[in-house]
């Protein structure tokens, strides 16, 4: 291949992650040359501009079609420009909750390092969304994984900073190397990398007996390798200790930001290619995808069981939302198990609501713990006294993760449950237990309402919000009501501009 | 022969052969490293000034060495008591072993190889890199402190200095387009030795070698007057005599490697093809053994903060920028020509 | 059924999983990594039987000869008490042994009678090069996201791991 033909290609369509890219570089240049004294802060908002120009570019490209290049390395069809959309937007966020945390435990030594890697971390994620090679997808999830290891463990004179970083690269290489393995074995099936010709080789290759028994081997090692990046059941025990130990705002960008980019990568794995393997000999049998989505079923289900009922037993925030976090990935299972006709509708806005609605609850989150030195659930006391606003603020996003009618989080839930009944056979068991586990949220998400609204404050000290915080919660409320009342907004967005996702297999 | 031997069918034969060849090989190097000792010591003995051995085997002391490996293998074998025993045992095989195994991919001649591997120049890297886990290995099993701090300063120095060492020859690979070592020396016929097209990377190359073989100036891995010798100093007998012979198995590799790299392997000066490739290719390897000896008589030791810096701060920076320069040159040069 | 090729694989293949479960077994830190050079080499050796020589040097170069070195090096810096605490009661240790063989034994079922479409193909032919050409041309996104990649690991490792010097108050 010669230059020319390489340039031939409309490397254009990557100016979002060019942008990305070039805002890190910079931001690790000037952070070299900066005087050891001079405040970091303006690095994060560098940051935050670099973000915000990379979603214009973004939207920029919204009519564009599908366009490839080399060979899908990089691809940009509609259904990696909505998911980049929801991991812009989440970075941006996270970043200026990073802006406004408190720079403590050897942490401001590190900031200028702190905002590029949520960078580089975002960029990785960004390449998951748009390729369609395993080769890519793999560095990418890599680069967003490794990122967030330094992340987590930035706060170097913190114990338990320390520990939730050793767990979480303990297992994130464990699953690292389960999903590899699976991978090796579509790879070795298939004898190429991509994914379109990956079930093009698939679909006609009929299959015997073997090679399907291990096809179903790579399917279940690549879910569970790839369930630790959406912290669902089987590896979903390190979100505790991590969310509680990291710094708040890396901690939100686990929840909101890793978590998409794991849905979005399962989503692009198995649809393409376990979605056109038929699962058994004959060519008119289901797709496997279909075939086995009893199993994931039952993961989506042990997910929401295990995240709801030990959520109950939290009385540290960050721990209780960490099993949120769990619970709600479990929800996002289910759509993803339906496997409905508006499926990929239904996770692109549960992501998006989960996006503002844990986004605005991580800020206060890091207020209220900044204020009061611990995550305990006993600072919340009296919020309503000392706050009104920061309480009533924090009371409708609360709501919304608990899927109270009028919040995003309603329309979310009402979205993935309508769609398990939209199939043949209908999930009515999943469902249950998806309405089940919401009422027992209840339990634990009011816990903190009763706190913030009927005990009496430990102290009558009032908040001054940075206003880095101030615009995240703005927007989280703004977002979460807005697609709560008025959730065609989104809809009308997503059907305008990507035709249902139609060609995401092309 | 040997392509045909190469190309023949697996059988019991063909494996004895082998074996054979293999054994004469090591017989081969042996006999080099028993009189590449004498000539260190000879010349050494020349450039301060006395005579060296001069006793035993006549007038130029012959058989001194045949006399010091008698000796050796006559020692007590010792392993100190608190030594880690498997691994103090296991080391100088790891150490040896990689040291034997390069070999196989050097060609002496054009006839003359034993395996033409395609990446042989990356195999002659990656394998003599094993031997550092020898030599670290032995320094921790040794529980000697003296012996662990030369272990360490193998460690380190061998990795340090194995990427100029890498990076100086990418400049050779850019310019004959391949790694495999006969392709290499083709490539020299055709234009010229690299060491006039690539002096930069000769010189960077020398040195990072010089480190590689752990000689003076970059001898800290057991610098005697510091280190009494370093990952070694538990050794006796046999066991230490494996350590001494693959620092020398090495020399004369690295020699060879140098010859074949930089000087054309067997290739004739002009108007003098008549003498054999295989005398040429002796001449100039005992050209650059001379100067790995001469090294020794005429430097003194790094310090070891010294060492590191000079490796990662001088020669990694001269290298990639040799590395740079050539590719530009030549993309230059085939764009005018 | 036992060419030159099955003996060398059988030899190769039965180092690499001798290495790895003396890995697993031994409680001596320094004795664990010699057994993994060992897995490492062998692997190496099994990437030579597939024609892949350019990926076995680079295995031999990158892991036996660096990271493994590296390792020793860790090793050797930390306090010496270098023995694994004996793990969980032999229940459990019954437990995970029947659980790898289930696994094994799943997988077994898999490959034992596979088999694959055999593909024409050249890699034996300068394999350098073809690796060269796809890594700089179908593959140069990732390849150039490698490094973003390695960037990223090396700025970590140096924040994580570089000494704290608070304490001793701003000399620069």
């Amino acid at each position: 291949m010669e230059l020319e033909q390489l340039l031939d290609f409309k490397w254009s369509i990557m100016t979002p992650e060019f942008i990305i890219l070039g805002v890190a570089t910079l931001l690790s240049i000037l952070d070299l040359f900066m005087p050891k004294s001079m405040d970091r802060k303006i690095l994060g908002w560098i940051g935050v501009a670099g973000i915000a120009a990379a979603t214009v570019s973004l939207a920029g490209f919204i009519d564009e079609p599908v366009t490839s290049i080399l060979f899908d390395t990089f691809r940009l069809d509609s259904f990696a420009k909505a998911f980049k959309f929801i991991l812009l937007i989440g970075s941006l966020f996270v970043l200026l909750l990073a802006i406004s945390f408190e720079k403590k435990d050897g942490l401001a030594e590190f900031a200028g390092e702190f905002y590029y890697l949520f960078l580089t971390a975002l960029l990785g994620a960004m390449f998951m969304a748009s390729s369609g090679d395993l080769i890519t997808l793999f560095i990418g999830l890599e680069l967003l994984t490794i990122s967030s290891w330094v992340l987590v463990g930035v706060t170097k004179r913190n114990k338990k900073s320390n520990e939730s970083a050793m767990k979480y690269v303990i297992n994130g290489g464990i699953s690292t190397a389960i999903t590899l393995f699976g991978l090796s074995y579509i790879y070795g099936l298939t004898g190429t990398t991509n994914i379109k010709d990956m079930s093009g080789t698939l679909m006609t290759m009929g299959g015997s007996q073997n090679q399907l028994y291990l096809l179903a081997i790579a399917f279940f090692m690549t879910l569970v390798g790839l369930s630790f990046k959406l912290a669902t059941a089987p590896f979903h025990m390190w979100a505790p200790d991590v969310y509680e130990g990291a710094p708040t705002p890396v901690t939100a960008f686990l929840s909101i930001v890793s978590k998409t980019a794991g849905f979005v990568i399962i989503v692009r794995i198995f649809v393409s290619i376990f979605g056109s393997v038929p699962a058994t000999g004959a060519q008119d049998a289901l797709p496997m995808l279909l075939h086995l989505q009893d199993y994931i079923g039952f993961l989506a289900g042990a997910t929401m069981i295990i995240g709801n009922v030990i959520a109950l037993r939290q009385r540290n925030i960050k721990r209780m939302f960490a099993y949120s976090s769990i619970a709600h990935a479990g929800y996002i299972l289910v759509a993803f198990t339906s496997m409905s006709y508006f499926t990929f509708d239904a996770i692109w806005f549960y992501l998006l609501a989960y996006l503002f609605m844990n986004v605005g609850a991580f800020a206060i989150i890091q207020l209220v713990g900044a204020k009061a030195g611990s995550d305990d659930i006993s600072a919340y006391a009296g919020l309503y006294r000392r706050a009104p606003i920061l309480a009533v603020t924090f009371a409708v996003l609360i709501l919304s993760l608990a899927g109270i009618p009028g919040t995003a989080g309603f329309i979310g839930k009402l979205n993935i449950f309508m769609g398990a009944f939209a199939t043949e056979p209908a999930h009515y068991v999943l469902a249950s237990i998806l309405i089940a586990t919401s009422v027992v949220s209840y339990f634990y998400y009011f816990g903190i309402m009763t706190q913030m609204f009927f005990r009496p404050a430990a102290d009558d000290s009032k908040f001054n919000i940075p206003v880095a915080l101030l615009v995240v919660l703005i927007g989280s409320v703004v977002g979460t009501i807005a697609l709560g009342i008025l959730p065609n907004i989104a809809f009308d967005f997503l059907h305008d501009n990507f035709m249902q996702f139609k060609d995401f297999l092309q | 022969m040997m392509e045909e031997l190469l190309h023949s069918s697996p059988g019991l034969v063909n494996f004895g052969i082998f074996f054979l060849l293999g054994t004469v090989l090591l017989l081969v190097v042996l006999g080099f490293v028993t009189y590449a000792i004498l000539a260190e010591r000879k010349v050494l003995g020349f450039m301060q000034n006395r005579m060296g051995p001069n006793q035993l085997g006549g007038k130029w002391g012959l058989l001194q060495t045949a006399a010091d490996v008698l000796k050796l293998l006559l020692k007590e074998d010792t392993i100190p008591k608190l030594a880690d025993k498997p691994l103090f045992i296991i080391a100088p095989v790891i150490a040896f072993a990689p040291s034997f195994m390069v070999l196989a991919t050097i060609p002496f001649t054009d006839k003359l190889q034993f395996a033409d591997i395609g990446v042989g120049l990356l195999y002659y890297i990656a394998i003599s890199g094993l031997t550092t886990i020898g030599a670290v290995t032995a320094g921790w099993a040794s529980n000697n402190k003296y012996a662990l701090l030369g272990g360490m300063r193998a460690a380190a120095q061998m990795i340090s200095y194995e990427i100029p060492l890498v990076m100086s020859v990418l400049g050779i690979i850019l310019l004959s387009g391949s790694l495999n070592l006969n392709d290499i020396v083709a490539a020299q016929a055709d234009t010229a030795w690299f060491i006039f097209l690539q002096p930069v990377a000769f010189f960077v190359f020398l040195i990072a070698a010089t480190a590689e073989l752990t000689r003076v100036p970059f001898d800290l891995v057991e610098a005697e007057s510091e280190l009494i010798a370093g990952f070694h100093v538990e050794y006796s007998g046999f066991r230490w005599a494996f350590f001494m012979l693959s620092e020398y198995v090495y020399l004369f590799a690295m020699s060879a490697l140098v010859t074949i790299l930089f000087f054309g392997g067997w290739l004739p000066l002009p108007f003098l093809g008549f003498i054999p490739g295989a005398i040429w290719f002796a001449l100039k390897f005992s050209m650059v053994v001379f100067i790995f000896i001469w090294f020794r008589a005429t430097f003194p030791r790094l310090r070891a903060d010294h060492l590191m810096e000079f490796g990662w701060k001088v020669l990694v920076p001269i290298a990639l920028a040799n590395i740079f320069l050539t590719a530009l040159g030549k993309e230059l040069f085939e764009y005018f020509f | 059924m036992m060419s030159g090729e099955f003996i060398a694989f059988m030899g190769i293949a039965l180092v690499a999983v001798i290495g790895g479960v003396l890995l697993l077994n031994l409680s001596n830190v320094m004795h664990m990594m010699v057994a993994l050079v060992f897995t490492f080499v062998s692997i190496a050796g099994i990437y030579v039987l597939l024609s892949a020589e350019f990926v076995a040097a680079v295995q031999i170069l990158i892991y036996a000869g660096a990271i493994t070195i590296i390792m020793l090096f860790g090793i050797m810096l930390t306090r010496h008490e270098d023995t694994s605490e004996a793990p969980g009661s032999s229940w459990r240790k019954f437990a995970v042994f029947l659980g790898v063989l289930g696994f094994a034994a799943v997988l077994y079922f898999g490959i034992y009678n596979l088999d694959l479409p055999q593909m024409e193909n050249t890699l034996h032919e300068k394999n350098t090069m073809q690796i060269g050409e796809a890594l700089y041309s179908k593959f140069v996104i990732p390849f150039e996201l490698t490094s973003v990649l390695l960037l990223v690991a090396l700025i970590g490792s140096i924040m994580l791991a570089k000494k704290d010097d608070e304490k001793e108050g701003d000399k620069e």
